[in-house]
């Protein structure tokens, strides 16, 4: 029998003292003189004899009560080894769905069951399979591995990433509820380097304490992913085209050639052939044609021989949504074009918003942003509609026209523009983007979506106000006097009241740049409208074994279906398998993708050196004792070491003693 | 038993009784209250007059005839000698440390009852002219007088009870043994006594009183505790004799107490009355008008 909360045995110590004194010394106080014992005699031999055995009785009574009461509250429970076993092993499983590479899941998993199957009585075994935010473990310390196999094939197959940072600390943790002469953590994971990031090198484990990785010997999988797929424009149209951008990764060394299917509601729609070069991503729009304006969901199959194939699928879905609307002032250019409504509306089946004239009726909190491109006066008609809107929250993007009621708006803002002393013909480019900007941050990588190759003909020199957040400058170009501190913003973002603007320091007609024509210029304004619409910012693509943010839209979920429409779960929305799923709430009904995470893809390895003693620290603790049960934060962790708990039959056998107590004890000295 | 006289209890008060300054005083508020009780009782055929004279009969002696008395009455009487008509009474109390005993609700202790009874007796006897011995039973007949009954004896006795009881134990039985020598014939034993002595013990010399046609009276004087045992805590007793001391549970011990001394009182009085004796158990928060009485009874039956 062993005891959790082995404290309160101090507590029975304690109260029996009191009771034993009162018993051994208590006398009655009083003390007569009686003429003769004559008729006592007999009377008393018998009855103190009695009185004394009474007296014994009623104290052993007493301290068996308390003393079973106080083993009661010490949690008296039946080990679930009688002995204490030899080893106790946690083998932590990586449930990442990197180890699915077929070139050595087999040979992982075959050898993560041996040391399952080994497990008995005397060597005890706990699972633990290692996801990105949380471990699940398989329950308690087992010496049956028949259980724990069948908890391993339901729970170790994982499609989502893994993170190492704490998984040591916590096995360590479970070790330490366990009694054994030895005890093992030991890792199965492949030799990706993504999990280690942020792992301790100095790993504090007790010396009792063995570290064992299994890992695959040297093998690199071959991975090509789908990385992204997702509809770019709002489906807000019966009939509309959608854009479904795909981003496909080639993580070998060589060029490799295949072909992306396209299924559209379950439906093969179009086939797509793809070069991927080595170690390169590889953008590509493709253009799905929606029947009905209803809640739709699709998935790429990337068709090409890799060793990791779960990442060569990726599910996406469009839900019906309005189509934002963008207001606008200004902008008419020589030839007619406006490149902005030819980048987010580039025909009437595929639209990313609407536009409107700039007024009081366009100007709402509706509204996903203002273009203006002309300056406004704030005394003006126009400047009392748009300066309010701009307190309340309201986002526009302004582009730079050199005239004077552009620079009294600007001034407005707190920028000043400095005379420029350039020659007509200054060619600038952008230079020091801030790629950790969502607007940029899809055109971060080798040739950063060739922004640095546009081409600024004589933009203005402005002064930003202090709480600007300029996310790219200008390169120096020909200007002189130009030093590192007086670089010259290209865009900024800058809060007005609850609201704030976009300042693009060009103007974006052929004049002022060549941007229009550039690659970047459609996928910079689709970004624009992702960042400053909130609507487009509902997550309805997640990752596996990644929990929704609560901010997102799957709130008060009530239905939770495949998009075969087999039902999962009634009330809680957890992805832990990917897939497009139809989630019902209290707004309605929409698709949910859920996907690998993209990251697991990268199959950059760790170097061969790379061993368990390497990051176990030096100066390694003493033994570490088993804790005791009230250290622990959950109550499953008391339910992991007992086999039985005795607190009731000690708190009965307390109960019994009382009242035997009571009935012998009466109301006198005794 | 004689009759009670059950009114003298109505102007009698114990506690009155009690604080009375003095041992006589005591008695002599016994007697008067028996005595003025007297007229009432239904007691009748009792004769408090005794013979002092008869008729010349041939053969008495001539130094025993009255001649004032002829001289009178022209006829020949002979003066009989007071041992011829008085009573010897002896008074034996029992002055064992017990005796000193005096219970929550007594107002008196049974030694002190003891001696104001025996005082009264005292007064009672010198009024009847009968004589008196007095003697104390410890652990042998202490400072026994043998029986008169002149005044000045009387007063003797009486400065005789201003002792204490204060023989370490009682042994009724053995302080008895040498009555045979003292008590004469035909005479009236009362004996004043918490009895803490068996029956079988006491028999003996009961026995042999009997045999000299002695009448033997018991009075057994007790506490109302010793009776009812109406101790209701635990206590610690010291028992006065031998000073062992107990400590005892009286719920628990009541009902085998009282058992005891019932069957205990029980056999002194069958082994009294079966000796022809009288018994009489007195409570020393009652007066003891009965033992005058009882006394009294006796006394004319032997006359």
């Amino acid at each position: 029998m062993s005891l959790a909360f082995i404290g309160f045995l101090a507590g029975a110590i304690g109260i029996s003292v009191p009771i034993i004194l009162h018993l051994m010394l208590k006398r009655p106080q009083e003390k007569i003189k009686f003429p003769s014992f004559m008729f006592l005699a007999a009377a008393v031999i018998t009855k103190s004899r009695f009185n004394n055995l009474n007296k014994w009785i009623i104290l052993i009574l007493r301290c068996l009560a308390l003393c079973c009461l106080a083993i009661a509250f010490a949690w008296p429970f039946l080990p679930k080894f009688n002995e204490m076993p030899e080893t106790a092993t946690v083998l932590l499983w990586d449930n990442s769905f990197s180890m699915t590479a077929n070139i050595y899941a087999g040979d992982l998993r075959g050898r993560a069951e041996k040391i399952i199957r080994e497990a008995d009585p005397s060597h005890t075994v706990m699972v633990g399979a290692v996801g990105a935010k949380n471990i699940t473990w398989s329950g308690s310390f087992e010496g049956s591995p028949e259980k724990l196999l069948e908890w391993f094939n339901a729970s170790g197959q994982g499609s989502g990433s893994s993170y190492f940072a704490k998984i040591f600390d916590v096995a360590v943790s479970k070790l330490s509820e366990t009694p054994s002469k030895k005890k093992k953590i030991v890792l199965v994971t492949d030799r990706q380097k993504y999990p280690w990031l942020r792992c301790p090198s100095n790993i504090q484990l007790g010396q009792d304490i063995e570290l064992q990785f299994i890992m695959p010997e040297n093998k690199v999988p071959r991975n090509v992913a789908i990385n992204s797929a997702r509809i770019l424009n709002l489906f807000a149209e019966q009939g509309q085209s959608l854009a479904l951008a795909l981003e496909l990764k080639n993580y070998t060394n060589e060029k490799l050639e295949g072909n992306v299917k396209i299924f559209w509601m379950d439906k093969p729609m179009q086939d797509v052939n793809v070069i991927l070069p080595p170690l390169q991503s590889v953008k590509t729009i493709i253009k799905i044609e929606a029947a009905e304006l209803k809640p739709s969901f699709g998935k790429a199959v990337l068709d090409i021989k890799d060793d990791m194939t779960i990442d060569n699928e990726r599910y996406f879905c469009a839900n019906p949504a309005k189509l934002p609307t963008i207001a606008m002032i200004g902008g008419e250019t020589d030839d007619g074009i406006d490149f902005i409504k030819t980048a987010l509306a580039p025909s009437t089946n595929m639209k990313y918003a609407k536009f409107a004239e700039l007024n009081a009726k366009t100007l709402s909190p509706d509204t996903a942003f203002a273009v203006i491109r002309e300056g406004v006066e704030p005394k003006s008609e126009m400047g009392k509609i748009f300066f309010p809107w701009l307190d309340e929250g309201g986002k526009a993007v302004v582009i730079w026209k050199n005239d004077l009621k552009m620079k009294n708006m600007l001034l407005s803002f707190g920028i000043t523009e400095i005379l420029s002393l350039g020659t007509q013909k200054d060619v600038h480019r952008l230079s020091d983007i801030d790629f950790n900007h969502p607007l940029f941050k899809p055109f971060s990588g080798v040739s950063s979506g060739g922004l640095y190759d546009i081409m600024f003909l004589n933009p203005p020199r402005l002064r930003m106000p202090e709480n600007a957040n300029i996310t790219a400058y200008f390169d120096n170009g020909t200007r002189e006097n130009i030093d590192s501190l007086n670089r010259d913003p290209a865009i900024a973002e800058i809060p007005v009241g609850k609201g704030g603007i976009i300042i693009l320091a060009t103007g974006i007609d052929r004049k002022n740049s060549d941007w229009p024509a550039r690659p970047s210029f459609l996928p910079f304004w689709r970004e624009m409208l992702d960042y400053l619409n909130p609507i487009l910012k509902e997550d309805k693509n997640l990752t596996a074994d990644s929990p929704p943010d609560p901010c997102d839209g799957l709130k008060a979920v009530t239905n939770v279906t495949t998009g075969e429409g087999k039902l999962i779960t009634g009330n809680l929305f957890y992805p832990d398998k990917i897939g497009n799923f139809m989630v019902e709430s209290a707004t309605g009904k929409k698709i949910v993708s859920v996907n690998v995470p993209s990251e697991e893809s990268d199959t950059a390895m760790l170097p061969e050196n790379f061993s368990a003693e390497s990051l176990v620290a030096k100066d390694r603790v003493e033994k570490a004792k088993v804790k005791e049960i009230s250290e622990f934060e959950d109550y499953q962790a008391l339910e992991n070491r007992q086999k039985c708990s005795l607190w009731w039959p000690f708190m009965a056998a307390a109960i019994i003693f009382a009242l035997m107590e009571l009935v012998l004890a009466n109301r006198t000295a005794l | 038993m004689s009759q009670v006289l059950p009114l003298a209890s109505e102007f009698l008060d114990i506690e009155l009784f009690s604080r009375l300054s003095s041992l006589e005083l005591q008695a002599k508020y016994l007697v008067n209250g028996f005595l003025s009780g007297l007229h009432k009782s239904p007691f009748q055929g009792s004769s408090v007059e005794f013979k002092e004279f008869r008729d010349y009969q041939p053969g008495d002696e001539l130094k025993l005839i009255d001649w004032k008395v002829y001289a009178r009455t022209d006829r020949l009487h002979v003066r009989l000698r007071e041992e011829e008509t008085n009573m010897t009474v002896y008074l034996l109390v029992d002055s064992s440390a017990s005796m000193n005993y005096k219970g929550p609700k007594a107002v008196m202790s049974k030694w002190d009852y003891s001696r104001a009874l025996v005082a009264a007796f005292l007064i009672f006897l010198s009024r009847q002219r009968d004589s008196a011995a007095l003697g104390f039973l410890g652990a042998e007949l202490e400072d026994f007088v043998r029986g008169r009954s002149s005044p000045a004896h009387y007063h003797q006795l009486m400065g005789k009870l201003h002792r204490n009881a204060d023989s370490p134990v009682s042994r009724l039985a053995d302080a008895m043994r040498p009555l045979p020598n003292l008590v004469r014939r035909r005479s009236i034993v009362i004996v004043f006594s918490d009895f803490y002595e068996s029956a079988e013990k006491l028999e003996s010399s009961v026995s042999f009183l009997q045999h000299i046609n002695c009448e033997v009276i018991f009075f057994h004087i007790m506490d109302p505790s010793e009776l009812d045992f109406d101790f209701d805590y635990p206590i610690r007793m010291q028992e006065l004799e031998t000073g062992e001391s107990i400590t005892i549970n009286p719920d628990a011990l009541r009902d085998d107490y009282l058992k005891n001394m019932k069957k205990h009182t029980a056999s002194i009085s069958e082994m009294l009355m079966g000796l022809g004796g009288d018994y009489l158990l007195l409570r020393t928060d009652e007066v003891p008008m009965r033992a005058l009485g009882e006394y009294l009874a006796k006394r004319s039956a032997m006359s």
